[in-house]
């Protein structure tokens, strides 16, 4: 539908004003994004994004840090429940080769995903990730893949011919369908460069997805994130040189305007609708798998709990367990049964048993506390029968995840409770929680005052000053 | 003859100089800066950027947080030096003994000028007047010390001259820093609580001696005249100075441009034989009937060649008026330099080359003018009226490559031309445009290349560009300037391409 | 062979007493691998382009004299060695430096003199021409007699700097003592294999005086470094072409 509107005479310029190729659908899903998981790269947090695209009215977001999946779980949590569907995706930066966006169709390619990112941290000192072509290749089944060609095309306004045959490498490789990033960086040579990729495009039979590639989530977040790089860099914002990008492009935009981007390239669009149907795994289908626990006599797993609860309850309070002891400990075991978390009791009693008899110190806390089960095996010391205990703190149809026991384990020694885990459960099954720490304010006001050329003073007293 | 000392002392040197220089800055707050470590760091603040509390020793980007529209220059360590050695000279018409006194001022042996002026008050209010007509802000005082003079320069409250032998009394109301003390001496002082030079002028000089140490008793014996001081005066006995006299008058080019060779013969060989080189030369000629010509010439980089700084004069000669004839030549090299690098039996081809190019260079300096001569290194912002900065001369190689993989015209606009154009909204780019009355169809165009001003040096629009062709193959460099939907934004010319 | 080679010695050596005569100095070294300039070079005796000598180009309005003086460019980055300085001199500059690198040039090798009076032009381009230290002297300007033109050579011949008179403008054509004389004018550029855009830069070169050579007039596109001769066919092609983004 084309109209037109009249012509305006104005002082200084001639309007001729008219839309052309008006799309009926305006459908398309952002699957390249850059959050702030990619550490000092990304300028907006994984939420940011996912609200704006559901005020521009995605239908769909993905993030694809770099060399991680960090960012992935605070993007799930802000689309559950909303009216946008979150795909879980990286880019894998490799040193032999040109990146790759990676997006699991299923979950046994999300455990593909996770150990390719897996092989590359282990083979490089903490804080990096080395991938090569060979380790993706290993690992690609039910994985789609976008390649990203480089920035500019040659003098002869073409693609470098060692990307071309890297191309054809992949391609060979995954076995199946690639696809080639094709996106508007406002550097002057776009549509010569789309024109290249979809000519390679057509030649390979590997088809072309648009993106915006996106670091921030409104234009607005440019000047920050120009300031991330300063600091990754280590450099002033006066000396950032060309490390900082020429314009404020990469950030979310309107549905319509992807639409009048591409007018050229509308496959593109189409490829990029493709891929965000074709991956439906969602986080929701992670699901713990509980491992089998040894249990003695063998008895299920439930009934050795309520074995060794009772008999630690008679260790606790003698052969006349106080009746309204014996209640709680009824409704407690039943709660559990119901929830089925008997092994994680298992476990956890397993654990302070193999401390205990090593003559660790060890203490059950926090909200576990409130069990008189825990009581009784010993992983808690707080008596019922002298404090009224709130079961439902620990564990209730309102919390509707497992519960959290906290065993804090003498700090010399719990090297040993370690070794012990992971010599039961076997390296590959047994792992270290990692946190991901936050820069406190303090630290990023020093960091942006240096980056912005200011002295230490004026930081110090930035810093100092009460802002919030 | 007894001797007098004048003291000059200029309280803003280089903030003065340069609102001398761009008279557009009087009654504005501005610094002069100086790198220091990554950082610009405030050397001088104009009296307006006092006001607003910026100081020396600030640094830059905190002067800006206090006042936004403060402008910042670069500061050149080497100025006050300069500017002190050319005001000491400038002070020679007042007397031949005049010496730079660092940081700040100047010291002048004035024994026996002043009555030419009809007397000492006359004198200093002559001295005094000029430079603050030139638009210098100072003070000044006479004494029959150094110390003296100095101390009430810059400290005394009404007096301005100390009469002879009544320094004493002149100085006892005076700070211990009037002494020219040190810092860590000053600081003692203070916590001591001497106020002033009248609390312990004093004490015995054992005492003084033990607890402040020689240098007390110099300064003081230097302010009262019991202690020698000397000067060294920037027209020093050892100067870059010839001369040659001559039997008859000479009054012809040709005889003036020999004497001139000769006198250049002489001062480069001993300018080579002690590592130096012209920067400025003075070519005087003494009348017969006692008028004094002369001409200057300068150069770019310190020379030693008399036939390059021949031909610099040479440009300069035919403005000497010989008047009845000359009877003494004066050559004098007011201004020289450690030569650097090349010594004569190392040169190689590229080095013979590059000397040859900076004397043309000075050579047409001479002539145009120093400004006229640039050259550019590259400087890594997109903006395209900051991409290039000029450095001097052959100075600086860049140290990043020239940027390949963009397009940039041959020919720039002085300045973005207005343009209206025929176009579809919001980024294609325009069909028509006219430019001077004239309308262009576009055939071919490339584009948007979208370049934001770089945010923390100037807030704006982002332009544009595209590249577009017409019908005869004319390559142009376009730019709108803004988006639309903010606003109406306006089309330019910037380029053409080649 | 020996009897080759001597004809061959000989002919070398008559070569060089006649460009000696003709005060066409022989290139630098005996054997000057062919500039790029394509089918031009055939124009020149012994296909060298001249160096040491001053060339003349004339423009007649803004647009040819910017394409002037990419020509320039485009030979000045076959002429010039990695030490190599220039001088390029004008009353009003509107060369950008950054615009040069296209040509294979790096702009921080140019040392500009932007003189503000007309007169001293001419002068700052003798000064120039005069200095054996500089690669090439690039002088903008109008007009030029035929006895400055003289000079000039005589400046050359001494210093073997390869001297270019851009005149913009002039107010008449008459003959000069140069080596040269070119007009260049912006030709359509061509589409790269049907990408939207603008192609390769084009021009029209006409040689329209050459000491001892053929003039010539060549539609010649500046690709890969060099120019390359454009054929008629690919003219006519591009009638209709109308790729726009």
């Amino acid at each position: 539908m084309v109209s037109a509107r009249p012509i305006c005479l104005k002082v200084n310029s001639i309007f001729f004003y008219f839309i052309a190729n008006y799309f009926p659908s305006m459908d398309y899903s952002e699957l390249q994004v850059t959050t702030n998981f990619s550490f000092l790269r990304g300028g907006s947090h994984p939420e940011e994004f996912v609200d704006r695209a559901i005020a521009l009215g995605y239908k769909e977001i993905a993030v694809t840090d770099r060399n991680t999946l960090a960012g992935i779980v605070r993007a799930y949590t802000a689309a559950k429940g909303k009216a946008i569907r979150f795909i879980p995706g990286c880019r894998l930066d490799l040193l032999d080769g040109p990146s790759l966006l990676a997006y699991p169709t299923d979950k046994e390619a999300y455990a593909h995903l996770s150990s390719i990112l897996t092989k590359g941290n282990l083979r490089a000192e903490k804080g990096e990730c080395h991938l090569y072509k060979e380790d993706v290749y290993e690992q690609s089944k039910g994985l789609k893949f976008i390649v990203i060609p480089p920035d500019h095309l040659n003098e002869h306004y073409e693609f470098d011919p060692g990307f071309v045959k890297t191309l054809m490498e992949y391609k060979e490789a995954f076995n199946q369908d690639i696809y080639l990033r094709a996106s508007f960086s406002y550097s002057g040579d776009d549509h010569k460069k789309l024109y290249r990729l979809s000519q390679l495009a057509a030649q390979l039979e590997a088809p072309m997805v648009a993106t915006s590639d996106v670091y921030y989530h409104v234009k607005e977040r440019r000047e920050l994130q120009d300031i991330l790089t300063c600091i990754r860099e280590k450099c002033t914002i006066h000396h950032a040189g060309f490390l900082l990008h020429a314009n404020a492009e990469r950030y979310l935009k309107p549905l319509e305007e992807m639409h009048r981007l591409f007018r050229e390239f509308p496959d593109a669009i189409y490829r990029n609708k493709e891929i965000a149907e074709a991956c439906q795994f969602s986080l929701d289908q992670l699901k713990y798998q509980y491992p089998e626990e040894i249990t003695s006599g063998g008895r299920k797993p439930q009934d050795e709990l309520i074995h060794l609860t009772w008999e630690g309850a008679k260790e606790r309070f003698g052969d006349h367990i106080p009746k309204n002891i014996q209640s709680t400990l009824q409704y407690e075991l039943d709660f559990i049964q119901q929830k089925n978390y008997a092994s994680y009791f298992l476990t956890v009693y397993d654990l302070v048993r193999f401390a205990r008899e090593r003559g660790i110190l060890c203490q059950g806390r926090g909200s576990a506390a409130n069990s008189v089960v825990c009581y009784c095996l010993g992983i808690t010391s707080v008596d019922p029968s002298k404090f009224k205990l709130l079961f439902a703190r620990f564990m209730s149809d309102a919390r509707n995840e497992p519960p959290d026991i906290d065993v804090d384990l003498e700090h010399e020694r719990r090297e040993d409770v370690m070794q012990y885990i992971y010599e039961k459960y076997g390296r590959d099954r047994a792992g270290i929680v990692a946190t991901v720490t936050r820069v406190h304010w303090k630290g990023a006001v020093r960091d942006v005052g240096k980056a912005m050329g200011l002295s230490l003073d004026a930081v110090d007293k930035l810093s100092k000053s009460e802002y919030e | 003859m007894p001797k007098r000392f004048l003291s000059l002392c200029f309280h803003s040197l280089s903030t003065d100089w340069l609102v001398i220089k761009k008279p557009e800055l009087k009654g504005k707050a501005f610094v002069l800066a100086i790198p220091e470590r990554g950082r610009m760091l405030v050397h001088a603040s104009s009296k307006e950027a006092l006001d607003r509390g910026i100081f020396p020793g600030m640094v830059v980007a905190d002067a800006r947080a206090l006042f936004p529209s403060l402008e910042v220059f670069d500061h050149d360590p080497q100025l006050e030096g300069r500017l002190l050695t050319a005001l000491a000279r400038w002070c020679i018409r007042y007397t031949p003994v005049s010496a730079v006194d660092f940081p700040d001022g100047i010291i002048l042996d004035i024994s026996g000028c002043a009555h030419l002026w009809g007397g000492e008050t006359a004198y200093l209010e002559d001295i005094c007047f000029t430079l603050r007509n030139k638009g210098y802000s100072l003070s000044a005082a006479i004494a029959d010390t150094i110390g003296a003079a100095w101390a009430i320069a810059r400290y005394g409250q009404g007096i301005r001259i100390a009469a002879p032998e009544r320094q004493r009394e002149c100085l006892l109301p005076l700070p211990p820093a009037s002494l020219r003390l040190e810092p860590n001496l000053l600081q003692l002082m203070k916590k001591l609580g001497f106020k002033n030079i009248g609390q312990f002028i004093d004490l015995p000089p054992s005492t003084l001696r033990r607890r402040f140490g020689e240098g007390l008793l110099v300064r003081l014996g230097q302010a009262l005249g019991t202690e020698y001081e000397f000067v060294e005066p920037v027209q020093p006995v050892k100067s870059y100075r010839e001369e040659l006299s001559c039997m008859e008058p000479i009054f012809t080019l040709t005889g003036i441009e020999l004497a001139l060779k000769r006198l250049l013969e002489v001062l480069c060989r001993r300018l080579v034989k002690e590592g130096k080189g012209l920067r400025t030369g003075v070519f005087s000629g003494l009348r017969v009937d006692g008028e004094i010509v002369h001409i200057s010439i300068g150069t770019g980089s310190a020379s030693q060649r008399p036939s390059h700084l021949f031909k610099l004069f040479e440009l300069k000669l035919s403005t000497l008026a010989p008047g009845m004839g000359i009877e003494l030549f004066t050559l004098e090299a007011p201004l020289v330099e450690d030569m650097e690098g090349v010594q004569e039996s190392l040169w190689d081809a590229v080095n013979h080359d590059q000397q040859a190019i900076v004397e043309l260079l000075d050579n047409i300096a001479g002539k145009v003018g120093m400004d006229a001569i640039h050259r550019y290194l590259p400087q890594e912002y997109h903006w395209p009226e900051r991409s290039i900065k000029p450095v001097p001369f052959l100075q600086g190689q860049p140290d990043k490559p020239w940027p390949s993989g963009i397009s940039r015209p041959l020919h720039l606009l002085p300045q973005p031309e207005p343009i209206s154009v025929m176009v579809h909204l919001p980024d294609y780019p325009p069909r028509h445009f006219r430019y001077k009355g004239k309308i262009y169809k576009v055939v071919k165009a490339d584009g948007p290349e979208r370049i934001e001003q770089e945010w923390w040096l100037q807030n704006g629009p982002p332009r544009d560009y595209y590249r577009v062709e017409d019908e005869e193959g004319i390559r142009y460099w376009v730019f709108r300037l803004g988006l639309y939907g903010e606003g109406e934004p306006q089309w330019f010319l910037h380029g053409l391409f080649a | 062979m020996k009897a080759m080679d001597g004809k061959k010695a000989v002919l070398q050596r008559l070569k060089a007493e006649i460009m000696a005569l003709e005060k066409f100095p022989m290139p630098k070294s005996a054997q000057q691998a062919s500039l790029g300039l394509g089918p031009m070079e055939a124009s020149f005796t012994g296909n060298n382009f001249p160096v040491g000598v001053v060339h003349e180009l004339i423009s007649r309005d803004s647009i040819d004299a910017v394409s002037t003086n990419g020509f320039i460019a485009a030979l000045l980055g076959k002429l010039m060695r990695k030490k190599d300085y220039c001088l390029w001199i004008s009353n009003q500059r509107t060369i950008f430096p950054p615009g040069l690198s296209t040509f294979g040039v790096r702009p921080d090798r140019f040392i500009f003199i932007d003189i503000k009076k007309e007169s001293d032009v001419l002068w700052a381009v003798e000064q120039g021409l005069k200095c054996s230290g500089l690669a090439a002297v690039i002088g903008e300007l109008k007009d030029i007699t035929f006895a400055q033109s003289q000079r000039l050579q005589l400046a050359v011949e001494k210093s073997r700097v390869t001297g270019f008179l851009h005149r913009y403008q002039p107010r008449s054509e008459h003959a000069l003592a140069c080596a040269t004389r070119w007009k260049i004018s912006s030709l359509p550029s061509e589409s790269i294999e049907g990408l939207p855009g603008l192609g390769f830069p084009r021009w029209n070169v006409a040689l329209i005086k050459v000491r001892n050579g053929r003039p010539g007039s060549w539609r010649m596109e500046w690709r890969d470094g060099g120019f390359h001769p454009v054929a008629v066919e690919d003219l006519l092609e591009r009638a209709n072409d109308q790729h726009y983004a």
